[in-house]
């Protein structure tokens, strides 16, 4: 009882005085913004107003400014250690995530290079270009001196043009060390007098075909270097199919080595450098001799650039021999034949009509025998070409001909009745060469050709001999320049060819044409400037 | 009397002259003999004497340079393929065009250091 009346006393004297603390001054239980300052005795726990012995001050309400400020200080310090401690472990964290990072990278950048490394030495871009300044001293009709260039017939002498006549871009591909994908686009001129367009109700654009430089396909095929690993002298020897280069030319080209002055023999009659089909070739050597270069192949009938029509295939063969063995690829004496037989790409069906009936379908020989010797420093060869219906009046007038209504059109349908017959003869002969004269960058070439588009024919007008003859500079290894003198002589004198005779080959005259005045053309004589780059 | 002593000094002083020329020569001899005796004998001091002469002639004398062919060029090669590279035969050895441009431009550079 007394202990509860003590506490009730207690409590109102507290309450008493927390309403006195507005109102009396301060001096006794303190007010302030830090709350009210009462004393309790330690040993009974009473509150009082005024201090006294025995009593403590006791805060009520808010706390002392200075410790909310040290309360304050350490919570804040303790924020401040905890976002510290934070920032710390996402620093450690990002660090680690940078040193990993940079381990990818590390890793990606060789595999990258790698790749780089690879795909350089899997793949090659090259090209070659040939251009040429040409000036006709005296013009006529006749074949091309090179693929893509055209000159007028007589009386056009001190005609001149440059020209591009090769830009081949070869993109070759090694996947794998056994295969080989080239593509080689290369110009071709289009020549041709197509029809406007008309463009809209009243008006046309005209056509913009004849004479572009457009891109064709040259090369393209698939080459495999490994059928042969087995057979030690075969070793390396490749297997081809697709648009690839024929038996014949290309080597020929590269024995000869100046393909970008002129063609060479078989080329420059009728036969292209390119075919359609298959084939196989190599060189067969004992230990690192070489004995025999082959290469066989099947192919379309049709060139490269037509379509294929035939229910028949041609083949193509060359070998050559060299019987004292060769360190490389032409190196000394040797003996090389070639032999293709196909058809004229006509369809099965093809019905002939007159004069020509089934020429267009004949069968189409052609063989060359050659002789060569080879060093480093010069080179000579001898060949012999033999044909059966392998020369055309389109081949023979390949640069430009007798048009159908000039005053040399009956040339031109003699030289279809003589060469378009179907039963035409083919043959000829040629010597080429060249020589380097030591210590310097020139070398001396030439070529000698003799031809009989027609054998069969007592006297033929366009039997012919083709010439020429230059110089060259080797500038680097990538650049070569000559100077040179390319001519076609039609040897015979002069004839009125009897149109009679003409007709027994093929029945192109009617009976007002008695004779072909003039029958033998005007000769070619040129002069070159050729530039090749070849990388 | 003064003149036999005059002759008399006269002939000690040749004789003395001459023994003098004669034993220089005999010197001179003996010491060639010994040198060339030495040389012969492998076990002779003069033996070692004249082989470490003749060695440091040798070190004296260069050895002979190695020469290094130059490199082959272009203009002096066969053509093998006008291909892509071109190749071409130096030499009875096959070079691509880009094998060659680069053996001329190595050359190139040495004698431009000055190698």
């Amino acid at each position: 009882m007394k202990s509860r009346a003590r506490t009730s006393l207690t409590a109102a004297v507290v309450g008493a005085a927390i309403l006195f603390s507005a109102a009396v001054p301060r001096g006794y239980a303190q007010s302030s913004s830090s709350g009210i300052t009462l004393y309790e005795d330690v040993k009974t726990g009473a509150l009082y107003r005024k201090p006294g012995r025995g009593r403590v001050p006791v805060t009520l309400g808010a706390p002392p400014a200075e410790d909310v400020h040290k309360q304050v200080e350490q919570e804040v310090k303790q924020h401040d250690d905890q976002l510290r401690a934070e920032f710390m472990q996402n620093q450690q964290e990002l660090l680690k995530e940078n040193a990993d990072l940079k381990k990818d990278v590390a890793e990606i950048k060789p595999a990258w290079q790698d790749y780089i490394n690879s795909f350089r030495s899997k793949f090659h871009v090259g090209t070659l270009v040939y251009a040429d300044w040409r000036m006709y001293t005296h013009t006529s009709f006749g074949p091309q001196e090179l693929t893509q260039i055209n000159s007028p017939g007589p009386g056009n002498n001190l005609y001149n043009s440059f020209d591009i006549s090769r830009a081949y871009i070869n993109f070759l591909f090694n996947p794998t060390d056994d295969w080989t994908i080239r593509v080689t686009p290369n110009i071709y001129r289009m020549n041709g007098t197509a029809t406007a367009d008309s463009f809209g109700h009243s008006s046309s654009i005209g056509s913009n075909l004849s004479g572009n430089l457009g891109y064709r396909l040259k090369y393209a095929y698939l080459q495999y270097s490994k059928a042969f690993d087995r057979i030690e002298p075969l070793k390396g020897d490749t297997i081809s199919i697709g648009q690839i280069a024929n038996p014949i030319v290309a080597w020929e080209e590269d024995l000869y080595g100046y393909r970008f002055v002129n063609l060479t023999p078989w080329n420059y009659l009728s036969l292209s450098s390119t075919q359609t089909g298959m084939s196989v070739q190599g060189p067969v050597k004992i230990g690192e001799i070489q004995y025999f270069d082959y290469d066989f192949g099947v192919y379309n009938n049709s060139s490269f650039h037509a379509f294929e029509q035939t229910n028949t295939k041609e083949a193509m063969g060359r070998i050559s021999y060299y019987p004292f063995g060769a360190t490389w690829r032409f190196q000394g004496l040797g003996l090389t034949g070639f032999y293709n037989y196909g058809y004229g790409n006509t369809t099965p069906d093809f019905v002939g009509t007159a004069p020509l009936f089934n020429a267009p379908k004949a069968h189409i020989t052609r063989i060359a025998a050659l002789l060569h010797y080879t060093a480093e420093q010069w080179g000579i060869a001898g060949e012999w070409d033999y044909g059966h219906n392998a020369f055309t009046s389109g081949n023979m007038f390949s640069s430009s001909g007798p048009s159908a209504t000039g005053p040399s059109a009956n040339v031109g349908s003699l030289a279809t009745a003589l060469m378009n017959n179907g039963r035409s003869v083919q043959q000829g002969w040629d010597v080429f060469g060249h020589y380097h004269i030591p210590h310097t960058p020139f070398t001396l070439f030439g070529m000698f050709e003799w031809f009989q588009p027609n054998t069969k024919v007592d006297m033929n007008p366009f039997d012919f001999q083709r010439w020429v003859a230059g110089i060259s500079y080797q500038y680097n290894e990538y650049l070569r320049f000559s100077l040179d003198s390319q001519n076609l002589m039609y040897y015979h004198s002069n004839f009125d060819f009897p149109a009679a005779y003409a007709n027994s080959f093929a029945h192109e005259f009617g009976p007002a044409v008695t004779s072909i005045k003039d029958s033998v053309p005007r000769d070619v004589h040129a002069f070159f400037l050729n530039a090749e780059f070849a990388f | 009397m003064k003149a036999n002593s005059v002759s008399f000094k006269r002939l000690i002083l040749i004789s003395g002259l001459a023994f003098g020329l004669f034993a220089a020569g005999c010197a001179g001899s003996a010491s060639n003999s010994a040198t060339a005796q030495n040389a012969a004998d492998p076990a002779s001091p003069g033996f070692k004497q004249a082989a470490l002469k003749s060695a440091d002639s040798a070190t004296q004398v260069p050895a002979s340079k190695t020469v290094e062919a130059p490199a082959p060029r272009v203009q002096d090669c066969g053509i093998v393929a006008i291909s892509s590279p071109p190749k071409y035969v130096c030499n009875g050895k096959v070079y691509t065009a880009t094998q060659l441009a680069k053996l001329r431009a190595d050359e190139a550079k040495k004698y431009q250091s000055g190698q």
